[in-house]
């Protein structure tokens, strides 16, 4: 009874029921968990049946794997990448302190 | 005049090879010394640390560092750090260093730091053994940056951190997770002993700039806040110490 229930739950996993804040936390605990990324620090938001991935990532290559990895996490959602991978300009910033 | 670069949060992985070199390449022209506020590597792994020093090799200046918490994802910190010292990078926890810069000394005290939030919104070392463990961890750390600092004999004294110890330079991440990203616990040891500067990184979404309650400038050196490789600060050699 206790394994009907709760397989039926997670059958809810990846369908358009279920609720993003949980889509949003599968994807976020990928991103940390696979060794290809291992990124704490990037935005994902739902719109609509689409995931949005924003915020800057250090290499091309880890711009690449964040998708992959979400795609992976929440089959069958569209996964959209706004993520940069620009990296930092070379001159610097100057302050004075006393 | 003391120049002091700085960066956090450099996440180099094996896939980084020859990407943060090109952009140190006048480093040694811009600064006297080069400190590193954590997140060195993305994974905690030593070879994402052998990466790191091959890129830091040669620079012209001396270079110190604390971990970050992605340094410690893998449990090999020990290895990253020894790699790291290998390579002539000082690496900090808990402990201090003085660097001559001409006739003046700059004293560099380190540590990673750790969460638990700030006044009025801080966790309490109550309840569950968990608890007291996650706080009474940024207490120990917060206890031996301030006796580091207390030692450092030097005209500037800098504390490098790698969570925040103001809830100022946080500002654009969730305010959810601020207990995640520091604690005003560091913000009193740096108080408490005195410093000229402090330096954090962690905080991607944060912003750049805050102080202590006590009046100590903080900046938040994360690359993708200061946009830039590292940031640079200039002392005035005819200003006051703390």
């Amino acid at each position: 009874m206790i394994e009907e229930l709760l397989a039926k739950a997670h059958e809810q996993e990846g369908t358009d029921d279920e609720p993003d804040e949980y889509l949003i936390a599968r994807a976020q605990d990928a991103l940390v968990r696979d060794p290809r990324t291992a990124e704490l620090e990037l935005d994902i938001a739902v719109d609509g049946s689409v995931v949005v991935l924003s915020g800057a990532v250090a290499t091309p290559e880890r711009q690449a794997a964040v998708v992959e990895v979400v795609a992976k996490a929440v089959p069958g959602r569209e996964v959209r990448n706004l993520t940069s991978a620009d990296g930092p300009l070379a001159a610097p910033f100057v302050e004075t302190l006393p | 005049m003391i120049r002091v670069a700085a960066a956090g949060d450099l996440h180099v992985g094996v896939d980084s090879v020859g990407r943060l070199r090109p952009l140190l390449a006048d480093l040694a022209r811009d600064a006297d010394l080069f400190l590193l506020a954590g997140d060195l590597t993305q994974r905690g792994r030593p070879e994402e640390a052998k990466v790191l020093a091959a890129e830091l090799d040669g620079l012209g200046v001396p270079t110190v560092a604390v971990l970050g918490n992605h340094d410690y994802h893998s449990d090999e910190q020990a290895a990253v750090a020894k790699v790291l010292e290998d390579a002539g990078i000082t690496v900090l926890e808990g402990s201090a260093v003085v660097l001559r810069v001409g006739d003046r000394r700059v004293g560099v005290a380190g540590t990673k730091g750790f969460g638990g939030g700030f006044a009025g919104a801080s966790a309490s070392d109550f309840g569950e053994p968990e608890m007291k463990a996650f706080v009474g961890e940024t207490r120990k750390l917060a206890r031996r940056l301030e006796r580091a600092l207390a030692a450092l004999r030097a005209d500037r004294r800098i504390a490098l951190l790698h969570y925040s110890p103001v809830a100022e330079t946080l500002a654009g991440e969730p305010r959810e997770i601020y207990p995640f990203l520091g604690s005003y616990l560091l913000a009193e040891a740096v108080d408490r002993s005195g410093a000229d500067l402090v330096l954090h990184g962690h905080a991607h979404r944060g912003s750049p700039s805050g102080m202590t309650p006590g009046g100590v400038p903080v900046r938040n050196v994360a690359v993708p806040v200061i946009g830039c490789a590292y940031q640079v600060f200039h002392f005035d050699p005819d200003g006051a110490p703390a």
